[in-house]
């Protein structure tokens, strides 16, 4: 018996896609080592609905040694090379047997370079590449019956060789630079130090971490600079107002003391009342990156947990497809019909019946295109589970933009009192919303500020109750935040959509970067410091740029895969052989900075018994950690406390308020960082 | 030959007494001081307490600082 295998990116879509193609909706399922697949019939056509997990393959080193540089790859399923993935090998076992008896192919994974990516190589390596010449795409951009079906009625003939190509140069470019440029430090500070140790670095890490290390350079060397601000309380009306004096900033103290002499006591009279009205229009819908940065700014969420909640409103066919760069709705999308459908939800009803009460539907739209998919939005769907708090307000926050975009533009009008003071002049504002606008679409997320100001008109007098002069200093530029750095990449244009947060929590979980306001470590700034001293090409935006705009080339057919892989190999070979050359001082480098940040982990900081130096140690006997007096070995102080024998321990470089002994951070997996007076055992604050 | 920061022990750079980072701080101390001169009519000792205290000084800046006002009282 023959069928067509449908390959799908993901368990979840498997399902969806067979029951919106499966004639009753209800496909046979059956399941194999965990992994679930289904049997489907469309206009007497048998289907096979089978999901992969992700990438079940990957690019590896072909041959074996542990050397740089290396520019032999090979694509081997992925269970091979990473353990932690041992359970894709079920997808592949299933799938190699399934295409046995198909005698078509569908990819209907994704719409994207990494879906295509997967579909490829699935069907490359586990069904045979006799299927590739087999294979039809299906492009979608909802998981709804509807897409699903007219996606299906509508196959490309052929695989999306664009994106395949592109994908896969991706893929190997960056395993190549990783590989070789970590192996490369590893190396040069194992021929030094005589063990490993493990560093990285790669094609988008190292300049993203360089943007961090200058940020952090900026705040470490800041010197602040003095001003002065001048407000007034004036009583208007029987309430009293603030003034805020004409010049923002006083940059001599005498000036602004002076200021405040001539002022205080004094009337003013309001010498012009000025009003002006500014329209906001509403705002494009979302692309990935600003519904990344709008949720970070208004949940807190990083922009790679944005992602993944977005992914799982897509695979439960609530949204369209998030990993979009557009902000444009094709002709194709049916808005009326999912403005009716939202309707159906009784906290959109209202908005809903507003937006067609104007009648014809025109969508705000913003610059950016993408051909492969529309703006984020939401399909009409309606929830047929509770979300979980946070999907839900992701979802609430996409449906709520999805419906200011057809709203009319908001007025708002600022009103401005001008009132001398002596020979000074101070100014009262308001603010208000006119016409709501769009804003009553988007109300829970509008962040404008209303300012009421009584009536007043000119030559009114009022009474200046008190003259307040504030000393300020400028501020350091402020730290990266995954959102802020994640739109520095996407403005360097270096990453891509999908790949940008990922990048960002590599640098977390090398320890190269710390902390919501991104700090960089002292692990970070040395692989940093040094990769500048002595091959500062790999920090290179433009050459991570440049190979970004190599890659976009392959998709649009310009140039092809292996081009683009042999110029990138071109460029770094030069890089590797300089490296090579200077091992020997970059591994002294790197030894030295190792050395200094594992004295720094131990070294706690003055003993308040003695003033010498209080140190982690671990027990020679007992391989226990606890902390101890350097003047131990010289007889003058014997103070030592046990310590917390789980987790990682990191000066604080604070004191303990209650008894003066340094405290540390013992960071435990799954818990709260914990601060800790190493004296806790004696120490009165603890108890 | 270079020397060795008297901060942090790291090699001094090429055009100060100072490691790169200690010396970039330094540069920006000694561009701010007119700023300060001419607000607050202070001295460059005056400056250096100020700057030290301050809560928004970067941490080499500080640390620079500290490392000025212990030289001059020496």
């Amino acid at each position: 018996m023959s069928y067509t295998l449908i390959i799908a990116e993901k368990p979840s879509a498997a399902e969806r896609i067979a029951k919106a193609l499966d004639e009753n909706g209800k496909p046979e399922v059956y399941e194999e080592n965990g992994v679930r697949y289904y049997k489907a019939t469309r206009d007497k056509t048998k289907l096979v609905i089978v999901p992969a997990i992700g990438h079940l393959f990957s690019v590896s080193q072909k041959g074996g040694g542990w050397t740089y540089p290396v520019f032999n790859v090979e694509w081997v399923a992925t269970y091979r090379v990473n353990k932690r993935a041992s359970n894709t090998k079920h997808f592949i076992d299933l799938i190699s047997k399934l295409a046995k008896d198909a005698d078509s192919f569908i990819s209907a994974t994704d719409f994207d370079i990494e879906g295509s990516q997967i579909a490829y190589n699935i069907l490359k390596y586990a069904c045979g590449t006799e299927s590739l010449s087999k294979a039809k795409r299906m492009k979608f951009s909802a998981l709804t019956k509807d897409e699903l079906v007219n996606a299906y009625y509508s196959l490309s003939q052929t695989l999306d060789w664009g994106l395949i190509e592109a994908g896969r140069a991706r893929h190997e470019i960056d395993w190549i630079y990783g590989i070789n440029l970590s192996r490369a430090l590893m190396t040069s500070l194992k021929n030094v130090a005589g063990k490993y140790h493990t560093l990285s670095t790669g094609r988008v890490q190292g300049p993203t971490l360089s943007f961090i290390a200058r940020r952090e350079r900026e705040i470490k060397s800041f010197v602040p600079k003095p001003y002065w601000t001048i407000s007034a309380q004036a009583e208007i009306n029987g309430g009293l107002y603030v003034l805020q004096y004409e010049k923002g900033k006083i940059l001599t103290k005498s000036e602004a003391e002076k200021v405040v002499e001539e002022c205080s006591g004094q009337v003013g009279i309001i010498t012009d009342v000025s009003s002006s009205e500014r329209t906001l229009s509403p705002p494009p819908p979302f692309d990935i990156s600003s519904l990344q940065s709008e949720a970070y700014s208004l949940f807190g969420y990083t922009p790679s947990r944005t992602m993944a909640i977005a992914e799982r409103l897509y695979l439960a066919a609530l949204i369209s497809y998030p990993r979009t760069g557009s902000q444009k709705f094709p002709p194709s999308i049916d808005l009326l019909s999912i403005l009716r459908q939202l309707r159906e939800h009784e906290r959109y009803t209202r908005i809903v019946e507003c937006i067609l009460s104007r009648g014809k539907l025109s969508p705000t739209e913003g610059k950016k295109e993408d051909p492969a998919h529309p703006p984020i939005h939401p399909t009409g769907t309606l929830p047929e589970e509770k979300l979980s708090p946070e999907e839900e307000k992701l979802f609430d926050l996409i449906v709520r933009r999805f419906l200011a975009v057809f709203g009319p533009p908001s007025i708002r009008e600022s009103i401005k009192v001008t009132i001398a003071v002596s020979s000074h002049i101070f100014h009262l504002r308001g603010m208000k919303t006119k016409v709501a606008g769009w804003q009553e679409a988007y109300e829970p997320y509008v962040r404008t500020e209303e300012i009421e100001i009584p009536p007043v008109r000119e030559g009114e007098q009022v009474k200046i109750v008190n003259v307040n002069l504030e000393e300020k200093y400028t501020a350091p530029p402020p730290r990266y935040n995954p959102n802020s750095l994640l739109k520095l990449m996407e403005a360097n244009q270096i990453g891509t959509k999908a790949t940008r947060a990922d990048i960002i929590e590599t640098l977390y979980e090398r320890r190269y970067i710390t902390g919501r306001q991104i700090e960089i470590t002292d692990l970070g700034l040395s692989v940093i410091n040094v990769l500048s001293a002595y091959c500062p090409r790999v920090l290179s935006v433009d050459l991570t740029r440049e190979l970004e705009e190599a890659m976009n080339q392959i998709e649009s057919q310009k140039k092809t895969r292996q081009e683009v892989i042999v110029d990138a190999i071109e460029k770094l070979t030069p890089i590797l052989e300089d490296f090579k050359r200077k091992e020997k001082e970059i591994g002294e480098a790197l030894r030295e900075a190792l050395f200094k940040i594992q004295q720094k982990q131990f070294s706690l900081g003055k003993c308040p018994l003695c003033g010498g130096e209080l140190k982690i140690i671990r027990s020679r006997k007992s391989r226990k950690r606890f902390v101890g007096c350097l003047n131990y070995w010289s007889g003058t102080c014997n103070f030592s406390a046990p310590l917390p024998q789980a987790g990682i321990l990191e000066p604080t470089g604070k004191t303990c308020p209650n008894c003066g002994f340094p405290t540390l951070l013992v960071r435990r997996p799954r818990r709260r960082p914990q601060e800790l007076c190493v004296n806790w055992q004696k120490c009165q604050g603890a108890k | 030959m270079s020397g060795k920061c008297p901060i942090c022990g790291e090699r001094t750079s090429r055009n100060g007494s100072y490691c790169e980072n200690h010396q970039l701080a330094y540069e920006n101390l000694k561009k701010q001081y007119q700023y300060w001169k001419d607000a607050l009519q202070i001295s460059w000792q005056e400056y250096l307490q100020k700057i030290m205290e301050n809560k928004n000084t970067g941490q080499w800046a500080k640390e620079v600082a500290k490392d000025l006002i212990e030289k001059q009282k020496n």
